[in-house]
């Protein structure tokens, strides 16, 4: 897979990385058990900062979409689907907030397609 | 002091050789004018107006790094030859110990072009990097992989077996050689061979952890490209200074054994006959590899390499498509 890195763009290129990693586990171009580059290498490759990349990196670690094992550089996490994990890790949430502030599960439910921008 | 024609030889050769690398290195030597042509040929990329100026700089720069290796390697090629013995082959081992140590040092030159060229700017635009990070598999095939390893492990028996049969010497055809000047420069450069499989993986190691700037695929493609003739170059070297290694053995054994020995006729064989098994095998590998597509286009860019292998001519056609 190809990533790349556009000094122009609005996003910040730590989230530029962050977002296509995630969306080239999410479509299979990365698979489970693939290496990554290293930091430098990275850094290198798309002449950001190692503290650029390394940030990034930490941020799918955070977010369960790869893991580091030691020196062996990180890895696309095995553990299924993380974008789905995660999902489902900000719908608890979300749920357990709606109920602690005492909205009901059609409002809360309303408030969701709002905020995506369906038809109520 | 005395200075016997072998040194005088030597200093000669090397000092011819040191003018016509220094010439070539002079500041403003220009280009071969198909040197560009070539070298798409080979990579089986095209030369697209925005690669082309990137591509001629680093060709420059990679020429510039083999020649410094090469012109550090001779001086210490033959510093090194003067201050051990002579040979009993008559120069052989003298002329070899020269090709091996000066490619060992082109190749170690033409990587510290390569370390260089991750630190290239691209400016303001946008960049592409690849994950996962290709593997020196990726970029190297299974013969250039195994020619190394392999070629010393041909050296290494031979070496064996000649030490044996001086040990044995079941004809007494060996009785008047020693044994340590029959031996040593066969051994010697097959420790040259040793000590370059030993910096060329550490040097492959590492140049695969460095970066390669690219604005878009086809920059990629090319520094994919020249990345995989500098690990090829690093490969090859054990296997040049092995199959070297045999030469000389053979050669200082066979010019100190009885002619009329079966031990003689034996090693005459084995002369006559294991250059010719190296040269052919040597002819099939090469003539094999040129009628395939690049390996490291086979394995990093399919669809190229499949574009390759649909036409006869395709390379050419690639090349002549960027120029358009």
């Amino acid at each position: 897979m190809r990533l790349v890195v556009d000094p122009h763009s609005t996003t910040p290129p730590f989230e530029q990385i962050r977002m296509q990693v995630i969306e080239a586990v999410r479509t299979g171009a990365l698979a489970p058990g693939d290496k990554l580059p290293t930091v430098r290498r990275l850094a290198e490759d798309l002449g950001l900062a190692p503290n650029t990349v390394a940030r990034s990196y930490r941020a799918l670690e955070q977010d369960e979409v790869i893991e580091t094992r030691g020196r062996l550089g990180s890895f696309v996490a095995a553990t299924g689907d993380a974008t789905q994990r995660q999902m489902q890790l900000a719908a608890v949430a979300y749920a357990e907030r709606a109920k602690s502030l005492g909205v009901d599960a059609p409002e809360a439910l309303a408030i969701v397609r709002a905020a995506l921008g369906l038809p109520h | 002091m005395p200075v016997d024609l072998y040194e005088i030889t030597l200093l000669v050769v090397a000092g011819l050789l040191t003018v016509v690398f220094a010439w070539q290195l002079r500041p403003g030597a220009a280009l071969r004018p198909d040197a560009l042509r070539d070298t798409a040929r080979r990579a089986g990329l095209a030369i697209t107006p925005e690669v082309e100026p990137v591509l001629i700089a680093r060709i420059r720069s990679r020429t510039r790094g083999v020649l410094v290796g090469t012109l550090i390697a001779l001086l210490v090629a033959t510093a090194s030859l003067i201050a051990l013995p002579e040979s009993p082959d008559g120069g052989i081992w003298s002329g070899l110990m020269l090709i091996v140590l000066t490619g060992l040092g082109g190749a170690v030159g033409l990587c510290v072009a390569e370390f260089r060229s991750a630190f290239v700017s691209l400016g303001d635009r946008p960049r592409v990097a690849r994950a996962p990070t290709p593997r020196r598999e990726d970029y190297l095939s299974t013969v250039d992989l195994w020619c190394g390893p392999v070629s010393m492990g041909v050296s290494g028996v031979a070496l064996a077996a000649v030490a044996a049969l001086i040990l044995i010497d079941p004809d007494d055809a060996l009785s008047d050689a020693s044994i340590p000047s029959l031996w040593w420069p066969g051994f010697v450069l097959w420790i040259i061979s040793l000590a370059s499989a030993g910096v060329g993986r550490i040097l492959s190691t590492r140049l695969l952890g460095r970066g390669q700037p690219a604005g878009n695929d086809m920059e990629l493609a090319w520094s994919d490209a020249l990345r995989s003739w500098t690990l090829r170059a690093l490969a090859r070297t054990p296997a040049l200074g092995a199959l070297c290694s045999v030469v000389v053995l053979l050669t200082c054994v066979s010019a100190a054994v009885t002619p009329s020995s079966g031990t003689g006729t034996a090693i005459s064989v084995a002369f006559s006959v294991v250059p010719l098994v190296m040269g052919s095998v040597g002819v099939a590998l090469l003539s094999m590899g040129s009628r395939r597509p690049p390996h490291y286009l086979t394995r990093l860019w399919p669809d190229v390499a499949a574009e390759l292998r649909r036409g006869t001519h395709a390379g050419a056609a690639l090349v002549e498509s960027g120029r358009k």
